[in-house]
């Protein structure tokens, strides 16, 4: 039966798939032996020609044979053959030592290329039992154990592949742990500000930071998702926009960022949702209107608040940190192309930090308290090591606020630290950030003492007195007004 | 015709065999290349010398007076031992590269570096000396070490009488099998290369594993217990030098040409070791380090084969005992190189003169690349083997090699695969080997 079967299989195979049958590829098609797949062609190449009517097949076989050469050595040779062919071929041969069917199709082949391909794909497929059907078993062949394979295996990616697929799936755990945390947050943040910032906007003269999240995500309202993605571009934007008026030198590098990382975002694709450029843009046209207002504000909120100030350093330390990115290295920026968000990246690297930034991290959308913050010192001097990168990376993301929390904490002990904190000072322009960097270690009291000057050297003359109204007061300062903000609302 | 039992087939066996790899001496332990070479030759020397001095004295007599060169006196027979050194004048330097760069004469890249002018000079620890007389300047290669006899003129060249190689022991003679037992060597295959008919390759995997022919032809190729992979499984078009050139923003985004060759070659590699045992030797163009001795491929390279046990990456040189045969041999870049720098036309001849010579690899380092070893020389060979093979040379040939003192040993050379598409099937009992040439295309 199973032959029959096996047979007609053939004809099919032949005539209605117009498929190139080998017995190899007739052996792992039909499961069966090498051996009798030969002689299954064979039969029904017999069969097929015995039938009076039926259509043409050509043949080719396999042989070997000994053959002699020209010098008179002898050697074993293996070849395909065409049917026409085959007597003549085994006359050159010396001794034929085996011949058999190998393959039966309709028409003539060119060359090997055919059977080669119909072969090769099957085996592609089934390479791990590509002998299951041989006529040699080899007892000795042993799999090797999982044990020894995993480390190997896994080591092949480790070793030669980027170490970005790394870092991509990673990103692509914490995404989901960390992300909707992040709705939340924000969420929340929005419920219990909207309202109130609008007013600031209007009648206080809140803080440009504060105002622009709740603005943007005001607008959207149930964009929520949307100006989760986007969130990155529009403060962006607002930044450049704020940068116009205060510092020229920061706009410019800042824009570039903005517009590089932008562009990453919708050319590299992992764009969730299509609408999401669209919001972006309409958040950013939005955005920039509140910000030049905003920034309007600022300089006249500087002026009244201890708190604006603060408000307006995050705002400096996004540059700073958007072009220590630059520095470090294109790969965090490449990846975070890749990812078409630089919150996935953030939320990436808080997820490695563990849990205690995570907290900050989540924090961040909302103004921070100083609680917060005093905790938020301790704790990431003691996990200094990666205290860097959470900085940068906060920066990039959070921007305004995010960063204040965390250069408050490296303040304390690292160098990073110190820089950080000089901008805060010193809003926007860049020139500031290196020299107060490179020249301070000493002591948070001194820093804060340069801190004004600096400021007020360097600033555009436009927000000269703001800027110097708002540098003054210390860090400690800042803490407490921006606790007091928040009491306010 | 179906003569086969339809409901039955028979499968084949493969037997097993004891298997024990001796390479460990081409394993690098530390990766110091502050070294220079000159402990290399030195250690050579002072390893092989002792045994030297013994083959002289059993060949020219116990008598014979060993000098060292600073001892020699003028018309006084003796004999002295030292290392070749040929002084070639169109051996590529660069040095001289570097002095008429300004004149911009390239050196030409030839075949052979050889001329009537090269001079051979025998150097001890301490000085050198140039050898004339009875000793063929043309066949010998340097850093071979050697005795020679004769007497120093007052020309001040040593005129030679007789040479004395190293005398290696074979513990063992060929042990004696019952049934056939064969081992088949490729080397070559040359993956990698575009537009590449692979049907001869396939059909070589197809008849070792057991698809093709008939039955007898089934049952003798199940004895095959070995694949060995004698070096160069990607072909030299994978060699892209243009990346080491260009700035590293600029190719960091290129793959590596050898990738698609590695994949292929993991396909093939899969679908041996899946039925039989193969050793995978690197060779020249394979990705590993280039110079002697290269260190086995890793196997995470070929992640579908490495699920199998039976793939074996090894170092070039190999050496191994396979079911009580020492079997020792390389990819063959010490015998190509060798063949560049002698008038030896015969590749199998030139594996004979280093068997003779006791050494894998004498031009390493003058003229082949090697590891800077201090306190030791692998290359000497520590006995004769019984089956000394080198891989990717022009043609096979094979010869039975065998002296007065009935130390015998099956010299292979394994031809390249992508050239000629064959292989080598040697018959451990009756210690006979015959190429196998695949067609990859119809055959006429």
């Amino acid at each position: 039966m199973a032959g029959d079967l096996a047979l007609e299989n053939i004809e099919e195979f032949l005539f209605d798939e117009d498929r190139v049958v080998s017995y190899k590829w007739l052996s792992k098609t039909l499961s069966m032996h090498v051996n009798q797949a030969k002689s299954k062609l064979e039969e029904f190449a017999e069969n097929w020609r015995e039938k009076p009517g039926s259509k043409p097949i050509t043949l080719t076989f396999f042989v070997s044979g000994i053959q002699e050469t020209t010098s008179g050595s002898e050697l074993t040779r293996v070849a395909i053959v065409k049917e026409e062919d085959l007597e003549n071929v085994k006359k050159n041969l010396k001794k034929t030592l085996c011949e058999h069917i190998y393959s039966i199709q309709k028409s003539a082949l060119k060359d090997t290329a055919v059977l080669y391909q119909t072969d090769f794909d099957e085996t592609k497929q089934h390479l791990s039992e590509c002998n299951k059907y041989s006529a040699i078993k080899c007892k000795s062949v042993q799999t090797r154990s999982s044990d020894s394979l995993v480390p190997v295996v896994s080591s092949v990616p480790n070793g030669r592949a980027s170490p970005a697929e790394e870092t991509k799936e990673k990103v692509g755990s914490s995404k989901a742990t960390t992300v909707p945390e992040k709705k939340k947050g924000l969420a929340a943040f929005v419920k219990q500000h909207k309202p109130q910032d609008k007013n600031e906007t209007k009648q206080t003269k809140v803080s440009p930071v504060n105002e622009k999240k709740p603005s943007s995500t005001a607008k959207k309202g149930s964009l929520m998702h949307a100006f989760q993605s986007s969130k990155k571009s529009s403060p962006k934007s607002q930044t450049v926009a704020k940068e116009d008026t205060e510092s020229p030198k920061a706009e410019k590098e800042g824009k570039k960022e903005d517009h590089s990382q932008e562009d990453g975002k919708t050319d590299e694709k992992k764009v969730p949702s299509p609408t999401k450029e669209d919001e972006a843009k309409s958040k950013e046209s939005a955005v920039q209107k509140m910000d030049k207002k905003e920034s309007v504000e600022k300089k006249k909120e500087i002026t009244s608040s201890k708190k604006s100030s603060k408000r307006d350093m995050p705002d400096s330390d996004s540059e700073s940190e958007s072009k220590a990115k630059q520095h470090k290295g294109t790969k965090r920026r490449r990846v975070i192309q890749e990812e078409s968000s630089s919150e996935e990246e953030e939320s990436d690297r808080e997820m490695l930090e563990e849990e205690e930034e995570e907290m900050e991290m989540d924090d961040t959308p909302i103004p921070p308290t100083p609680e917060i913050k005093s905790k938020g010192k301790q704790e990431e001097e003691s996990v200094s090591p990666s205290t860097q990168e959470g900085n940068t990376d906060e920066g990039k993301k959070g921007r305004k606020k995010v960063w204040k929390k965390k250069r408050y904490v490296d303040d304390d002990g690292c160098m990073v630290t110190h820089r950080v904190f000089e901008y805060e000072s010193g809003e926007g322009s860049d020139d500031e950030k290196e020299t107060e960097g490179s020249s301070e270690k000493t002591s948070p009291s001194t820093k804060k003492d340069q801190s004004p000057k600096d400021q007020s050297t360097s600033a555009s003359p436009s927000t000269d007195n703001n800027s110097k109204k708002e540098s003054p007061p210390s860090s400690g300062r800042k803490q407490t007004a921006l606790t007091s903000f928040f009491k306010k609302r | 015709m179906s003569e086969m039992p339809s409901k039955e087939p028979i499968t084949f066996e493969r037997p097993s065999s004891l298997y024990e790899n001796l390479s460990s001496r081409f394993q690098l332990q530390d990766r110091n290349f502050q070294r220079q070479y000159a402990h290399l030759y030195c250690e050579r020397l002072l390893t092989m010398r002792k045994n030297i001095v013994a083959g002289a004295k059993r060949k020219w007599g116990s008598d014979v007076i060993i000098r060292k060169l600073f001892e020699l006196k003028n018309n006084e027979k003796c004999c002295i031992v030292g290392t070749f050194y040929k002084h070639m004048e169109l051996k590529p330097n660069i040095l001289q590269e570097i002095s008429e760069e300004h004149n911009l004469i390239p050196q030409p890249k030839k075949d052979k570096y050889v001329s009537d002018s090269d001079t051979l000079i025998l150097e001890d620890e301490l000085q050198r000396i140039c050898l004339v007389g009875n000793i063929n300047i043309q066949k010998a290669c340097t850093g071979m070490v050697a005795a020679v006899l004769g007497e120093e003129k007052e020309s001040g060249k040593f005129h030679v009488e007789d040479t004395c190689f190293m005398h290696l022991n074979q513990p063992a003679p060929f042990p004696t099998l019952e049934e056939d037992r064969y081992i088949f060597f490729i080397s070559g295959l040359g993956l990698g290369q575009e537009g590449k008919n692979l049907m001869g390759l396939q059909l070589m995997v197809d008849l070792i594993t057991g698809q093709l022919g008939s039955q007898e032809e089934q049952e003798k190729y199940s004895k095959v217990i070995r694949v060995i992979l004698a070096g160069d499984g990607l072909s030299y078009d994978t060699q892209d030098k243009t990346v080491l050139n260009t700035a590293k923003y600029l190719s960091r985004k290129v793959q590596a040409t050898t990738v698609e060759g590695v994949k292929e070659l993991d396909d093939v590699l899969t679908q041996l070791v899946s039925n039989v045992p193969v050793d995978i030797m690197p060779g020249e163009f394979d990705p590993t380090n280039g110079i002697l001795p290269q260190q086995p491929l890793h196997r995470c390279m070929f992640p579908q084969a490495n699920i199998y046990k039976t793939l074996n990456c090894v170092t070039n040189p190999y050496d191994a005992k396979v079911d009580g045969f020492r079997i020792l041999g390389t990819s063959g870049q010490a015998i190509t190189d060798i063949y560049q720098y002698t008038t030896n036309e015969n590749r199998l001849e030139i594996l004979e003169e280093t068997l003779k010579t006791g050494h894998i690899a004498p031009t390493a380092p003058d003229t082949l690349a090697c590891y800077p070893f201090l306190k030791e020389d692998p290359f000497i060979l520590p006995e004769i083997p019984h089956v000394y093979f080198a891989g990717n040379q022009s043609k096979f040939e094979s010869k039975l090699w065998e002296d007065e003192a009935g130390r015998k040993c099956l010299l292979l050379t394994i031809p390249r695969f992508s050239q000629t598409q064959s292989g080598v099937m040697l018959n451990l009992r009756t210690m006979e080997a015959s190429a196998v040439v695949f067609s990859s295309e119809f055959m006429q």
